[in-house]
């Protein structure tokens, strides 16, 4: 059987674990070359996956990595890495503010720079960044990572907009609730228990649910989709309960 | 290429030709067992659909239909069949307000209703309710249209969250202007090609990429995602 995504080559940020190791493991299923990063040389990664060391809260990092996306001039590109430190408003320390945004939103907008004249050239380009339903939807303590990924939002449908003469698709996954590292730091078990049982379909998603639509969305099959932030929440954005 | 919808039962209306029969050719070809309905006793459907006559603005033959598809029990349900026609919005006439209603409103909801519970029993299902951009946007004329359409993405919604825990999602897809008959019957080229420069992508969609998608959100690789109205549009609806 022919792999779907032979002979393209992916970049993964945030590949050692959760929803980027997920969406790693599932480009290199259907055949992709993926080089997934992390902040640590020698991370964890799977296997058959090239890695880079990127400190993405670290300009010169991001900036050196960028040189590399440019040489490497992948067909596929997911922004996945992330950070979330629930601050509340009056709490919010500016320096901390700085770091999440230049994670969040500074990188992948560099990334996304670096990688689109490979992909104009190539005449062919998926770019998905991942979002958050902290965008759409607004909970105490979220305005910190909430407003970096809106503007991740912002910032993708823009880019859509410019890339898409040039057959390059961008679009933002927002997944919800996931079981994540991330969201154990955030969330004891009891409480997490409590997220399931707020979303309609009574559980949280697995990083290999989220990782199915962004391995859709950066696939061939997809022709005409470009601009959106899809929504991967069980049905949480839609559903009010008393 | 596989086969992800080997033993799954789907139901598509308005088959015959357009956005509906590339929906029912792909979910054939995906493996599916599709039975597709048109408005014409010997209506051409793709290879290997079987054929159901329907009419959806004659409430006695949406009812036939919906008995029918309880009892199909199908595993997916696309409801694609759709009615517009622009209208200044002081000269819609009151015919064409209830028959869009029935036909772009009531029947999708109707048929959702008649395979929720086959769905609960298979403990999974699959509803793809096919809308519009104007369900989204605006544009002059498109009031009972773009009502009708928007009123189906709320009430699929609902739909989503009630039957979440037993399996079923449900989602809109939203195509923008799309190359079907219906289209190219209507506009002339100097017309398609002023609509394909509109948006982003400098073309129109085509009926496969609808189709494509509405496979994929009907199939087992999506598993999370529920109640949402999905833009199949090459970015014309965030565009201006």
């Amino acid at each position: 059987m022919t792999k779907s995504l032979s002979g393209k080559l992916a970049v993964v940020t945030g590949a050692s674990r959760g929803i980027g190791r997920a969406i790693a493991e599932q480009l290199l299923a259907q055949g992709a070359e993926v080089v997934g990063t992390s902040t640590k040389a020698g991370g964890d990664f799977p296997k058959g996956c090239r890695h880079e060391a990127v400190r993405l809260d670290d300009p010169a990092s991001v900036a050196s990595f960028c040189r590399t996306v440019e040489t490497l001039a992948p067909h596929i590109l997911v922004n996945n890495a992330g950070v979330a430190n629930p601050q509340t408003f009056e709490a919010i320390d500016d320096a901390e503010f700085r770091r999440v945004h230049e994670i969040n939103l500074m990188a992948p907008m560099a990334i996304c720079r670096a990688a689109l004249p490979g992909m104009k050239r190539h005449g062919w380009g998926r770019i998905v960044n991942i979002s958050s339903i902290w965008g759409p939807m607004s909970r105490v303590a979220r305005s910190t990572y909430a407003s970096s990924k809106a503007a991740l939002d912002g910032m993708s449908g823009c880019l859509a907009a410019e890339a898409a003469p040039h057959g390059v698709l961008v679009n933002c996954v927002a997944p919800g609730f996931t079981e994540t590292e991330m969201i154990k730091t955030i969330f004891p078990p009891d409480k997490r228990a409590a997220l399931a049982k707020s979303v309609p379909m009574k559980r949280l998603a697995q990083p290999e649910e989220i990782a199915k639509a962004v391995v859709w969305l950066a696939g061939v099959q997809n022709g005409y989709v470009t601009g959106q932030n899809i929504l991967v929440d069980g049905g949480l954005s839609r559903v009010r309960e008393t | 290429m596989g086969k992800p919808l080997a033993g799954k039962i789907a139901v598509v209306t308005g088959a015959s030709r357009g956005i509906g029969r590339a929906i029912a050719e792909r979910l054939v070809a995906d493996g599916a067992e599709v039975h597709g309905t048109s408005t014409k006793p010997d209506g051409k459907l793709p290879g290997g659909c079987t054929h159901h006559q329907a009419r959806f603005d004659d409430p006695a033959s949406l009812e036939s239909f919906a008995g029918a598809v309880a009892k199909l029990a199908p595993h997916i349900l696309v409801n694609n069949v759709g009615v517009t026609k622009p209208y200044p919005f002081e000269e819609i006439p009151e015919a064409h307000f209830r028959e869009f209603h029935r036909v772009n409103l009531l029947a999708p909801i109707r048929l959702c209703k008649a395979a929720v519970p086959g769905m609960k029993r298979h403990g999974w299902g699959r509803i793809v309710n096919i809308t519009s951009i104007w369900g989204v946007s605006a544009r002059a004329g498109r009031a009972v249209n773009g009502a009708t359409k928007e009123g189906l993405d709320v009430a699929t919604a609902s739909v989503a969250c009630e039957c979440a825990p037993h399996g079923i999602l449900a989602n809109c897809v939203a195509p923008n202007m799309t190359e079907t008959e219906g289209l190219t019957s209507v506009y002339g080229p100097d017309k398609l090609d002023e609509l394909a420069r509109s948006v982003p992508m400098k073309r129109l969609c085509k009926p496969e990429e609808v189709a494509a998608f509405v496979a994929w959100l009907a199939g087992p690789e999506n598993t999370y995602i529920t109640g949402q109205h999905l833009m199949i549009d090459g970015g014309f609806s965030r565009f201006c």
